[in-house]
This record gives C-alpha cells, structure tokens and sequence, in this order.
C-alpha cells in the first residue's frame, strides 16, 4: 500500500479499533485518522476524530486531509439493543460516506466496507453456504435489508467511479467478551439457548482474523464481495460447551414471541431472525477470500475459547 | 489440526480438500509418475504449489516429453515417520504442461536440491487431489511427546479434538460411524443387500447418482450410502427435501449422516468444487407414495433439476435401478388425504408400520452417462436438459422391468 492517509470509521468498535492500532503501527502509513461516536475513544498514532453521527462533514474532511483510503469499520447496527436506531443510522452514514467519496474533489482510491453475514437469510430452503453471488431479497425492515441497502450505496460507488477500488466484506459473527455480535452475544450469556431438536453446525470469526481480512482487502485492493470467516464450523450445543456455558432448551414458540423474548433476554439488536439462526445456522463460503490468499488462524472453535481480551 | 472428514476402516483419517493443498503449499520433494513403456516412469521432483499447480524443474527427458504432449499424471507427497508410525500422504491427479519462459507460473521459484544443466520446468495442473493421515501412533511412541505431524499453526491453544467433528456440510464422522453399526447387520442380513457393477461408480472426484426411490420410509438412501462408503471406501451424500430439515431432531440427523437439504446450489458445491458422490432420488415423495399396484413405475422426474446440476458441475450421472424395496413396505390402501395403509402396519400393527420387510435388495449400477455440455454455463436450454432426465428415467425403467421379469416371474 502506497503511503497515503487512512480514514478508519468506528473505532470505538472492536474490530475498528484494533484495525486503527495496526494501522498506525505500520511504517507505510502517514496519518490514520479514526472517527467515532463516543468522544472518550483515545488510540496511540491515531487521530479520532468525532462527526456529526451521519457524517455530514466527511466530505470536507477527505479533501483536507488527502485520504486515499477508507476503511468503513463501523457497525453500528450491531451496537444497537432494543430500541435503538443504529441500524438506520449506519445506512445514512454510509450513504454520506459513500458521497464524500464520488466527491470530484476527493482523492480516494479506495473503500474497504465491513458488512455482515447476516444478509444472507438462516432457513432451511436456504443454501447452506452461502456464495457472494447469491441473489438477495431481504424482507422490509430486516437487519439483512437495512444491511444491504447499505451496501448498495458502496456498490454503486464502484459502478460510477472505475478507478476506484471497491470491497465489501461480509464478516461471520464475532466471538467473544466483548462482541455485540448476535451469536457471540448468546455465547457470552450467563446460560446459552439451544432450539430442542436442533443442533446446528456455525460459522463464527475471529476479531484477529476479521482486521487481518480487512487489511488484506486494503493491501491487495481486491475489489467485490467477499465472506469471511472462521475455518471450519461448530455445533452450537458443543460451542456452549467449550464456552463453559449451561444450555437452556427452547420449545419450539412462534417466531414473533419466540424472536422477541430471545432478543429482550440477550439484548440483541433488532431484525435479525435469531430463532432461525439457532435451528438452521447460516454459513457463507468463504472460498472466494481463501483463493485471493488470506487464510484465517483460528477455527471456529477457537473464537469460542478464545476469547480476545478487552 | 486437520478436519478429520470421516475415520475410515483402515484406521487412518481423510484429509479434505483445503488440508491437502496446505500441505502442498510446503514444498519439498515429491514423486511423479507418467505413463511410460514397458512400465509407468516414476521420479521423485523438487516441487512447488503455484496458483493449483504443482510446478517442477526437471531434466529427465521422460518427464519432458510427458509434459509436452501433456500427458495425464500422478504425483504424491507425503511424510513418513517409521519409528511410531505417524504419516500421511497426498496424491494428486492431474494433466501436465510444459512451460516457456513467459508463462505466469515460474520454475525458478522451486527450491531444486540437485540443480543440472538442459532443466525444464513443467506443471501438474491438479485436477483432483486426495490425502489421508495416520493420525494417532498404532504402536506406543518410542520418544514420550508425540506431537501431530498435520499442524498449521503451532502456537494455537489446546482444544480437546472435536470427536464428532462435522464437516461443512453438517456430515459427523461419529454419526457414521454409529450408522454403519446399526445399518451393517439389516444391510448384510435383513436385506441381503447387493450391488451389481459397483465398479462402475466412480472412485475419485464428483458424480450425481441418480435411483429410484421407494418405500413409505425409505431405506434405500441409507443402504446405498453405507454399501458405497463400505465397499468403495468414499463418503455420499444424498439430497433430501428441505421440508425434513424442519423437522426437530430428524433435520439434526440426517444432516449428520450425510443428507443435504435439496438446493442447486448445494449439490452444485458439493460435485464440481468438492468431488464428492452425490445420490438423489428425483421422484422424490411421489415415489414413496406409491400404491402397490404402481410398484417400479418410476414417477414423474421432477423438472430434471439434477441434470442442469450435473451439466454444470461438469461430473457424469450413474443411474442405478434398485429393485426390492418396493417389497419392503407395500402400500395397500391410501386412506382420504393420501395417509398410506403399509402391508406392515395390516400384519402386524401400528407399531409395526415403520419395519421393512426382509426383501432381498439388488441396487443395479447402470452405464455412467457422461453429459455433452460445456460446464459452467449459466443456464441449458430446458430441452436438453428434459430430453437427459428422460433418458436416465427410461433406463433406470427399463432395467427395473428386466430385473422384475428375472426375479418376479415377469408380472408388468
């Protein structure tokens, strides 16, 4: 990577900040510059600066500063427990970032975007690995649907602007202490929930492993859609296990009930179908990044018994 | 650690596909081998993995020639260590090339321990690739520590080995090893199972296996995986309906002993970017559902979904013609709302409605058929891919009624 600014978003995020810190350690790099939502957020070489929470001074802030990279970090919707709004949020924000970026005077060449795993849909109908070139429809008011809207402001960034290069990476969910994660959240409970009669093998990603892949996309500027995660899958009944966690059995309730007494109890963020999750799993082929070579270091259960520290 | 796939008879594990090509990707000596007269020849090569090929610098003359007509070859690599018996080995199959001086893959990248003048690089482009680990001494270790020899990162925490670790298709080597417990004596003594020209399915890379399905609990997915996996020593796979996998506990199952909720994506992945065998049943319920009268009269082949599939994925389709389970479990009546009255369940009760009957079972493999279409493509035209299920309907039909004529006195 050539020597340049970086604009690092969500720092205040476990992966972002991790990414900021690797970042700055590195000699090729003049300035990195972090924004995040909580002022209090202090980095060694970075820079953290605070926006508007949608980013409406980005614009004037790429230009000055002569950023040519951007790593979009942020992940706001997963911050979000019942109630918030981080998801609506994330999707302006990165709208305006995607704006900022089309900008003419804007020197950015460019974007790295962290998205999810969880627009792919957990059902039984579904593929179970999912490939990057899956066709997707979201239902209206799902964190799939809000998470692909925002993708597709990065999306048409890389159709308008050629000379731009372009990722999105969709991360498995993170374990670990300090996750917001869907799954990394139940596992991470004081007891882990379990669907009676299912047992289903999932994907989890490393925190280490997510801000390599991220770097890796930066570095090789490797433009499209990827999935990342975690080699090999675990069963979640034996995920619990090796997080030391008693297992509560759910009876099978419908999904609306069932769905918003899990998220009340685990202080999930909203949309995602949680139930479906713990029945079916949702796992996404993550061969397109392995052949861009980037090798993940932990498996599955690994991220389970390992937590990051912090 | 590697992904121990299943643990076979023999005692040794099934390395995957990614184990394998890790540990190509270390380099090192391998030995080759190219047809040759009167024998194949064989060579050890310093080698190199470069973008899925194995890149060599030789200059044996035989070796030279195979590659510039760009022979079919084998090639393996393994570690061997004699004093406790740890090792494991990968063989690659593949075609070779030769290659100039502009080529993107480079033989100076290969270590070569015994440099010479007039050398050559060539490439094996692996086309298959398969390894196998003798993971856990046979013999007690003369030296105390014993560490496995298929280690990626030294430096990762213990985790006690996953003994029922599933692959990525959810398919747990314990669960079959429990399967072929239970399902060896019924497939030996209750159904007296056999196969005719086993040898023509195939022992290495991806093939749709495409039968006839019966029984109002069908029990010939099950004898045909264990019959295959016990006599040809390879995993299957069947496709199932996605409806099972919402069934609580049964969904669980069956995802652990090998069934894959039918989706085209998921039999696409598994013949063309695993190699694995992959057995469906494309009639699907209508053919278990059957009345007795209707016995081997192959329903309807779906839309030939299986077919696009295999074009794609580019593997050939075996058919084969089970006959016998039919006679396991015959529907006698369908009660209003297509609730089928089994033979069994008028015998011997309810509860006796999910026991077959000890019909002896023959699954007959009939001629692969290897499909004339460009792999890869988006889409086939609909009539081609209709005009393919039908003629694999019609031969699995047809040596149905052969082997009825045989074995039932020829009632039609």
């Amino acid at each position: 990577m050539s020597a340049g600014s970086v604009l690092i978003t969500g720092v205040e995020d476990s992966i972002g900040r991790r990414l900021a810190e690797r970042m700055a350690a590195r000699a090729d790099r003049e300035t990195v510059i972090g924004l995040a939502d909580a002022p209090s957020t202090a980095i060694d070489g970075v820079e953290v600066m605070r926006l508007h929470q949608e980013y409406t001074e980005l614009a004037d802030l790429l230009v000055s500063r002569a950023v040519d990279t951007i790593i979009h970090a942020d992940r706001r919707w997963t911050q979000s427990a019942v109630g918030g709004d981080g998801r609506s949020q994330h999707v302006i924000a990165t709208m305006q970032l995607a704006a900022a970026a089309a900008h003419d005077a804007a020197t950015v060449r460019r974007v790295v975007m962290v998205s999810s795993t969880s627009v792919y849909p957990a059902s039984s109908r579904a593929p179970l690995l999912h490939p990057e070139s899956e066709q997707l429809h979201a239902e209206e008011g799902t964190l799939a649907a809000s998470l692909l809207e925002a993708e597709g402001f990065v999306r048409d960034l890389a159709t308008t602007n050629p000379n731009l290069s372009v990722s999105i990476l969709r991360l498995a969910d993170l374990a670990g202490r300090d996750t917001t994660d869907t799954l990394g959240r139940l596992l991470s409970g004081r007891v882990v929930p379990a669907v009676w009669g299912f047992n289903p093998a999932v994907q989890l990603l490393h925190v280490d492993d997510a801000v390599a892949a991220l770097e890796h996309a930066a570095d090789h500027e490797l433009a499209g859609v990827y999935n990342v995660a975690s080699n090999r899958l675990v069963r979640w009944r034996r995920a619990a296990r090796l997080a030391g966690k008693p297992l509560i059995e759910l009876p099978f309730v419908p999904p609306p009930l069932g769905t918003a007494m899990v998220r009340w109890a685990y202080r999930l963020n909203a949309g995602d179908d949680v139930l479906d999750v713990l029945r079916y799993g949702r796992r996404a082929a993550t061969d397109a990044l392995h052949r861009s070579g980037f090798q993940p270091t932990w498996t599955a259960e690994h991220c389970v018994r390992r937590s990051p520290s912090r | 650690m590697p992904a121990a796939e299943f643990r076979t008879s023999r005692g040794f594990t099934v390395l995957t596909r990614q184990d394998c090509m890790r540990l190509l990707e270390r380099g090192g000596v391998g030995r080759i081998a190219v047809p040759g007269r009167p024998a194949p020849t064989m060579r050890p090569v310093n080698f190199a993995l470069q973008d899925r090929c194995i890149v060599m610098r030789t200059a044996d003359p035989a070796l030279s020639a195979a590659a510039s007509k760009a022979l079919a070859a084998s090639f393996e690599f393994d570690e061997i260590h004699n004093e406790d018996h740890r090792a494991w080995n990968v063989i690659v199959t593949g075609k070779l090339e030769a290659l100039g001086d502009e080529d993107r893959l480079d033989g100076r990248a290969v270590n070569a321990w015994a440099p010479s003048e007039g050398e050559r690089s060539i490439a094996l482009r692996i086309a298959d690739v398969n390894g196998r680990e003798v993971p856990e001494p046979h013999v007690r270790p003369r030296s105390s520590r014993s560490t496995p020899l298929v280690q990626v990162e030294a430096e990762r925490p213990n985790i006690d080995p996953d003994r029922d670790g599933i692959d990525a298709w959810g398919r747990s080597a314990r669960a079959r090893q429990v399967a072929r417990a239970l399902l060896g004596p019924a497939y030996r003594y209750w159904f007296r199972f056999s196969f005719e020209h086993l040898a023509r399915i195939p022992t290495a890379g991806g093939a749709l296996l495409v039968a006839n399905h019966a029984g109002v609990v069908p029990i010939d997915a099950a004898l045909v995986m264990h019959g295959i996996e016990r006599e040809l020593d390879r995993p299957v796979y069947a496709l199932h309906h996605h409806g099972l996998a919402a069934v609580p506990a049964l969904g669980t199952l069956l995802a652990r002993a090998g069934g894959v909720v039918a989706h085209p994506d998921n039999a696409l992945r598994l013949l063309r970017d695993d190699g694995q065998l992959l057995l469906v049943f494309p009639e699907g319920a209508k053919g278990t559902n059957k009345p007795y009268g209707d016995r081997y009269r192959l329903a309807r082949f779906g839309r030939g979904g299986f077919v696009d599939t295999a074009m794609r994925a580019g593997v050939p389709i075996v058919p084969i013609a089970i006959v016998g389970t039919e006679e396991t479990m015959p529907i006698m009546v369908r009660l209003p709302g297509g609730w089928p009255v089994t033979l069994n369940s008028l015998m011997f009760g309810p509860l006796a409605a999910g026991v077959h009957f000890p019909v002896t079972i023959t699954a007959r493999v009939l001629e692969p058929v290897e499909l004339d279409e460009q792999p890869g493509l988006e889409r086939y035209p609909a009539y081609r891919v209709a005009a393919v299920a039908d003629m694999i309907r019609g031969r699995i039909q047809t040596a149905l009624d052969n082997d009825r004529r045989r074995s039932w006195g020829g009632r039609q």
